[in-house]
């Protein structure tokens, strides 16, 4: 179980994130909603130590998590807004899966080429295309290939900053098909920060609301235009369309 | 005048698109390589044989570029002077990059109390002038070819790290390094496989364009005459010998400067070339 207690964290004295608290429980999918600045990817970013927080503290199962825990860090993956940018211009899908691998040593030395072969494969990157950089890709391809190697890790818990933002329509339904399909075979406990409440609803679990600087409401997904009471959580509600 | 009049292939070849410097560089850059092998082929007088009755005399079948004030010839002497003008350009370039590269590296990716010790120590070089701190290391070791590459990549080290570190800053600040550390990569792996490839395609254009200065700097020492000593020939040294003879003889100072000129002149438009096709490069296709 992932908690966060007391989370601050500040930018040249502008405060970004003020004692935010909250718990991820195993396989469960949360989502972060919040307008624009509102620190949803700052409270991201410090979840995977891509940012110190000021106070406050992040513990997986009990155990602090710190820039240097190498382990834990392993079990927090992370996946960026634009995964094109979030790839090596310099590794082709295989090689950036194998990384992983070879970084946290994990499985027989022998046996990563073809374990990073099979993750790729499960996610529909496939042949040649294993061997091609992120700039002859399209974006949901590079997508993919960042949640293989997101996967490759073996995390307990998936951070996704704005996931389907970058992407077109389309890619985004086959994403959010995908995102289901890994939940549904992994149990992979995930954390989806986005500013669109309609794509968390066949995905999330419970919906986390953001707002200057404070984690303002926490619903259950299918409670939550019942239940929101905030008027941004309201505002949010308002944008789901009852029919589906 | 229609557009289509105004495609001449000069224009075609790219002129401002710096390819057609790139290639006038490296074919310059090829000719000093060819014009410093040439004494293999060439059937020349040997650079030191002094002949007195030859003194200052002007360019002749027997000595193509003149004879310098002790009857030397000025070809041979230009010639002889590539590989020790040239490699002492690249040998400085190559000592200053040995210590800047890993200095501004290790400055950049260890940063806080690291990153600011290190960068103090780089100001504190640079507050002194360049040729005055080569001139204090050649006030120490005493004048030679030696001293003087030791003296400029003393002076000049720190311009480079403070670039290499800015350059590794900037390029470890990108997702995928990130990213690639998140996956568990080790440090070296980070440096090796993502940070040099993007550091290295301007620091080539760098190490080309100060290349050129470090030539110009060396030559200058030379021509004070506290670099290369006499009689090894070198272009700056060769000028400081023409140079209370320029009025008989200026056949004596326009060959070494000429030299000098191009050479400068050929790492500068590489260095410029490298610059604008990177400027135009599709991104990640370096």
């Amino acid at each position: 179980m992932l908690e966060v207690r007391g989370l601050c964290k500040r930018f040249y004295g502008h405060e970004v994130l003020a004692q935010v608290d909250l718990s991820i429980r195993p396989g469960e999918v949360v989502g972060l909603i919040g307008r624009s600045g509102a620190g949803k990817s700052t409270l991201a970013r410090c979840l995977v130590g891509l940012e110190a927080p000021n106070s406050g503290e992040i513990r997986l199962d009990g155990v602090a998590v710190t820039p240097g825990s190498g382990q834990a860090r392993r079990r927090i993956q992370y996946l960026w807004q634009d995964p094109t940018q979030s790839l090596s211009p310099f590794l082709g899908a295989l090689d950036t899966v194998r990384e992983t691998l070879n970084g946290f040593a994990l499985g027989p030395a022998a046996t990563r080429a073809a374990r990073a072969g099979d993750i790729l494969n499960d996610l529909g990157v496939e042949g040649a295309m294993q061997h091609r950089r992120p700039h002859s890709l399209s974006g949901g391809q590079c997508q993919r290939i960042a949640l293989a190697r997101a996967l490759a890790a073996e995390p307990d818990i998936l951070i996704l900053d704005e996931p389907l933002s970058s992407l077109d329509l389309a890619t985004q339904v086959s994403t959010i098909r995908l995102l289901r399909r890994v939940h549904r075979a992994t149990s992979l406990a995930m954390l989806i920060v986005s500013h669109d409440l309609a794509p968390l609803r066949q995905l999330a679990d419970r919906i986390l609301v953001l707002d200057d600087a404070r984690i303002i409401e926490d619903i259950p997904m299918p409670d939550f235009a019942a239940r929101a009471t905030h008027p941004l959580s309201r505002a949010y509600a308002e944008t789901l369309d009852p029919a589906r | 005048m229609s557009e289509r009049t105004l495609r001449i292939p000069a224009l075609r070849l790219g002129i401002g698109s710096g390819r057609v410097g790139l290639i006038l560089g490296l074919v310059l850059m090829a000719a000093f390589l060819a014009l410093g092998l040439s004494p293999l082929l060439l059937d020349l007088p040997p650079p030191e044989k002094m002949n007195l009755l030859a003194r200052l005399a002007p360019p002749s079948p027997e000595h193509p570029l003149g004879a310098d004030h002790l009857g030397r010839d000025v070809l041979s002497r230009l010639i002889a002077a590539v590989p020790v003008s040239l490699g002492a350009a690249l040998v400085t370039m190559t000592a200053i990059l040995v210590i800047s590269l890993p200095w501004g590296i290790v400055a950049a990716l260890a940063g806080g109390r690291v990153d600011m010790v290190m960068m103090r120590l780089a100001d504190i070089v640079m507050a002194f002038p360049t040729l005055v701190l080569a001139l204090a290391v050649i006030g120490f070791m005493g004048a030679s070819l030696e001293a003087s590459i030791i003296g400029v990549a003393a002076a000049w080290w720190p311009s480079n790290a403070r670039l290499v570190r800015a350059l590794v800053l900037s390029a470890s600040q990108r997702d995928f390094v990130h990213a690639a550390r998140l996956g568990g990569a080790s440090r070296m792996r980070v440096v090796l496989r993502h940070i040099l490839p993007q550091v290295l395609p301007p620091l080539a254009v760098i190490i080309s364009l100060e290349t050129a200065s470090v030539l110009l700097a060396l030559s200058a020492l030379s021509f004070l005459g506290i670099g290369v000593q006499p009689p090894t020939p070198e272009w700056g040294a060769m000028l400081n010998e023409a140079r209370p003879f320029f009025a008989q003889a200026p056949h004596m100072l326009l060959a070494p400067g000429l030299a000098v000129t191009l050479a400068v002149l050929a790492f500068n438009l590489v260095g410029e070339g490298l610059r604008e096709l990177l400027d135009k490069r599709e991104p990640y296709l370096w």
